[in-house]
C-alpha cells in the first residue's frame, strides 16, 4: 500500500514541476474553456416557443401565431416531451391550451404560458403575442403565466462539460506517452524494474496516481466553469458531483490505459505522439464536445455511439445541466466500463519494461 | 554467493551468453571483464533479474534468480550501464521512492553522504554531472542494503579523480561485507579493485583467476611487453598536476 502512495506522492510532484503539463492540462483547457464559454454561437433570431394543444376550437387561434414572425411555433405532444424541450434550450417556453379551451370565449379556461427562470423577456414577448392574438384588454385576464424550475445555460452549460470531458482525455493519453516514453528511452523503466515491484503494480501504481490529478483536473475546470463562467452544476443536486467525479475516475483510467497502450504498442517513440492524435482528434469532433452529435449525418452518428468520450462527455454533461441520479447515468458509465475493461486489458498485456 | 552453471542466453540470430559457469564468494569484488558485445552486460542483467536465461542457472544466495526473481531483486543492489532517473524529482525524493520500492526505512540522508552528495539532497537529477549520476545510481544500489552489488562500467566516461573517487567507494562497500560484481573496460581499475576477475569473449569465459595470477601466468609463457615500465604513469602526472579532489561539487 506504501508503495501506490509514494508513486501518487512522486508523480505528483513531477506532474506540478513539469511546466508542459500545467500548460496542457489546465492552462490550455481552462483557455478553451473562457474562450468558447463565452461564445455567441448564434446570432439574433426569433425564440422557438412550443405548442402544447389539448383543445379542438383553437385552430385559428394556432394559425395567428403560426403567422407572427416574432417566435417560431414548435408543436408539442406532451408536457414532458416541453418540459424536456425547455431544458434542452430548443424552445425558451411554451403555451397550453386546455381541453376546455375555446377561442371564442377565451377567459372561461385561460391558455397558460411556461418559461424558464431568467427568461423574462421571452416570457413577456409571448404574453403580448398571445394576448393581441385573443384579443385581450388585459393579459392577466386570458392568460396564465408560470416560471418553471429551470435555468437554461446556454452554449456554455453544452461546452463546458464537453471541454471537462476532453481534458480527460487529452491530459489521461498525453501525459502517460510523454512520460513513459522518456523514462523507457533514458532506461528509467528498466531501473524500476531491477526493484522488486512487479509490472501489475507499476501500472496500477501509476494509474491511481495519474487518476488522482485527473480527478483535481476536473474539479479545478468545473470550479473556474461555475466562478468565472457562472455555470450551475447539477442544480443543486448532489449526485452531479458524484456523477463527474465517477466519470472522471472511470474514464480516467480508460484513457491513461489507451495512453499506456499506445507507448506499449507504437513501433517507434516518434510514431506514439501521432498515433494518439490519431485516435484523439477524431474524437474531439465527433463526441459532442463542441456541437451535439445530431447535428452529424447518421451514419457518422452510429460511430459516434461507440466512441468512448461521447458516453464520458454526455454523462457529465447530463449530470451538470440536469443533476441526473447515478442510477440514470448508468448506461453511460456502463459504456465506459466496457472500454477500460478492454484497453486495461490491452495494456496489461502488451506492457514492456524497455 | 553466487553460482552460475551453464548459463545460456539466446536472442533470435545470436548467442549472447554461451554456457558460462562461475562462482562468486561471499566479500569478493569479482570482475567480469571483455569487449564490447561479449555478453558481460547480458550475464549481468540475467543475474539481476532483467533477462531470463535460456538455458542453465544461476542463484544468488541460494535463490534461483529466474524462479525467486522478487526475492533476489530484493537482497541486490543494482548499478545499470545507463544511469538515469526522474527529472523533475530531487536527489532526497529519489533515493525516498526508490526505498519504498524495495520496503525498505533507510535515511536518505545518511545515504546521499555514504557517496558524498548530500550537499546536493535538494537538487535536481538533470543538471548533475556524470560523476554525480553514478553516485547518485550507488546510493540507489544502496537503499535496500543489499548483500550483493552489480555495478556495470560504473567509471566510464568519468575524469580521472572521479574514477578514484569511485574505487574508494567500491573498497569500502567490501570492507562493509558485501559482495560486488563489476564490469569494466579499464584493466587497471580491475587490477586494483578486483580479487578475481573473469574474461569473456563471445558469451564464453576464456578465464577465472585473480588479475596477479593472470598476469604471472603470461609473464612465465616468455611474454614480454613492447611498452617500457616506467615508474609512473600518464594518469599518475595528471592527477599529481590537477589534486585527487573531486571537481564537480
Amino acid at each position: 500500500m506504501k508503495i501506490y502512495l509514494s508513486f501518487i506522492i512522486a508523480v505528483s510532484k513531477m506532474f506540478f514541476r513539469r511546466k508542459q503539463s500545467i500548460f496542457w492540462s489546465l492552462f490550455f483547457p481552462i483557455v478553451t474553456m473562457l474562450v468558447f464559454g463565452n461564445l455567441k454561437i448564434i446570432g439574433y433570431s426569433a425564440p422557438n416557443v412550443g405548442i402544447l394543444n389539448n383543445s379542438n376550437q383553437a385552430e385559428s387561434t394556432i394559425q395567428k401565431l403560426e403567422e407572427s414572425n416574432v417566435i417560431n411555433i414548435v408543436k408539442i405532444e406532451s408536457s414532458a416531451e416541453a418540459y424536456n424541450a425547455l431544458e434542452k434550450g430548443s424552445i425558451a417556453a411554451f403555451i397550453e391550451l386546455p381541453n376546455n379551451f375555446d377561442e371564442k370565449t377565451p377567459r372561461l379556461s385561460k391558455p397558460s404560458i411556461t418559461s424558464r427562470k431568467g427568461d423574462k423577456a421571452e416570457l413577456q414577448l409571448v404574453e403580448n403575442l398571445l394576448a393581441s392574438t385573443l384579443d385581450a384588454d388585459e393579459i392577466s385576464k386570458y392568460v396564465q403565466s408560470n416560471v418553471a424550475d429551470i435555468t437554461y445555460q446556454g452554449y456554455k452549460g453544452f461546452v463546458i462539460p464537453g471541454l471537462v470531458a476532453m481534458a480527460i482525455m487529452q491530459n489521461g493519453i498525453f501525459s502517460v506517452i510523454f512520460t513513459l516514453l522518456s523514462y523507457k528511452k533514458q532506461g528509467v523503466l528498466k531501473r524500476l524494474q531491477a526493484t522488486p515491484i512487479s509490472p501489475s503494480q507499476f501500472i496500477v501504481g501509476h494509474l491511481i496516481a495519474r487518476v488522482s490529478i485527473i480527478i483535481t483536473q476536473t474539479i479545478i475546470l468545473l470550479i473556474m466553469g461555475v466562478f468565472v463562467l457562472g455555470l450551475s452544476v447539477g442544480q443543486g443536486s448532489i449526485f452531479a458531483w458524484i456523477n463527474i467525479l465517477l466519470f472522471s475516475l472511470l474514464g480516467g483510467i480508460l484513457f491513461l490505459s489507451i495512453g499506456l497502450a499506445i507507448s506499449n504498442l507504437s513501433p517507434s517513440e516518434e510514431s506514439a505522439p501521432a498515433l494518439a492524435n490519431l485516435i484523439t482528434f477524431p474524437m474531439l469532433f465527433l463526441s459532442g464536445v463542441f456541437f451535439p452529435i445530431d447535428f452529424l449525418p447518421k451514419f457518422i452518428g452510429y460511430i459516434s455511439n461507440a466512441l468512448p468520450l461521447t458516453h464520458i462527455a454526455s454523462g457529465i454533461r447530463n449530470s451538470t445541466l440536469y443533476g441526473n441520479s447515478t442510477l440514470s447515468t448508468l448506461p453511460q458509465l456502463g459504456f465506459t466500463f466496457i472500454w477500460l475493461t478492454i484497453v486495461f486489458l490491452i495494456c496489461a498485456k502488451t506492457f514492456k519494461w524497455e | 554467493m553466487i553460482n552460475v552453471k551453464n548459463l545460456t542466453k539466446k536472442y533470435e540470430d545470436i548467442v549472447a551468453v554461451n554456457g558460462i559457469s562461475f562462482e562468486v564468494n561471499e566479500g569478493e569484488v569479482f570482475g567480469l571483464l571483455g569487449p564490447n558485445g561479449a555478453g558481460k552486460t547480458t550475464t549481468v542483467e540475467i543475474l539481476e533479474g532483467l533477462r531470463k536465461p535460456s538455458s542453465g542457472e544461476a542463484t544468488i544466495n541460494n535463490l534461483d534468480v529466474s524462479k525467486e526473481t522478487k526475492k533476489v531483486k530484493s537482497i541486490i543492489g543494482v548499478q545499470l550501464q545507463s544511469v538515469n532517473f526522474f527529472e523533475e524529482l530531487s536527489l532526497s525524493e529519489i533515493v525516498e521512492l526508490f526505498a519504498d520500492l524495495y520496503s525498505s526505512n533507510v535515511d536518505s540522508n545518511e545515504i546521499l553522504d555514504r557517496v558524498g552528495l548530500l550537499k546536493k539532497k535538494d537538487s535536481y537529477f538533470k543538471p548533475l554531472s556524470g560523476g554525480q549520476k553514478q553516485r547518485l545510481s550507488i546510493a540507489v544500489a544502496l537503499v535496500n542494503n543489499p548483500k550483493v552489488l552489480f555495478f556495470d562500467e560504473p567509471t566510464t566516461g568519468l575524469d580521472p579523480q572521479a574514477r578514484r573517487n569511485m574505487w574508494g567507494l567500491i573498497k569500502s562497500f567490501q570492507k562493509d561485507g558485501k559482495t560486488i560484481v563489476l564490469t569494466t573496460h579499464y584493466m587497471e581499475e580491475a587490477e586494483i579493485l578486483c580479487d578475481r576477475v573473469a574474461i569473456i569473449d563471445e558469451g564464453k569465459i576464456i578465464k577465472i583467476n585473480s588479475p596477479s595470477n593472470l598476469i604471472d601466468e603470461l609473464t612465465k609463457s616468455g611474454f614480454k611487453s613492447t611498452k617500457k615500465v616506467r615508474e609512473a604513469t600518464l594518469e599518475d602526472v595528471f592527477i599529481n598536476l590537477t589534486g585527487k579532489s573531486l571537481r564537480e561539487d
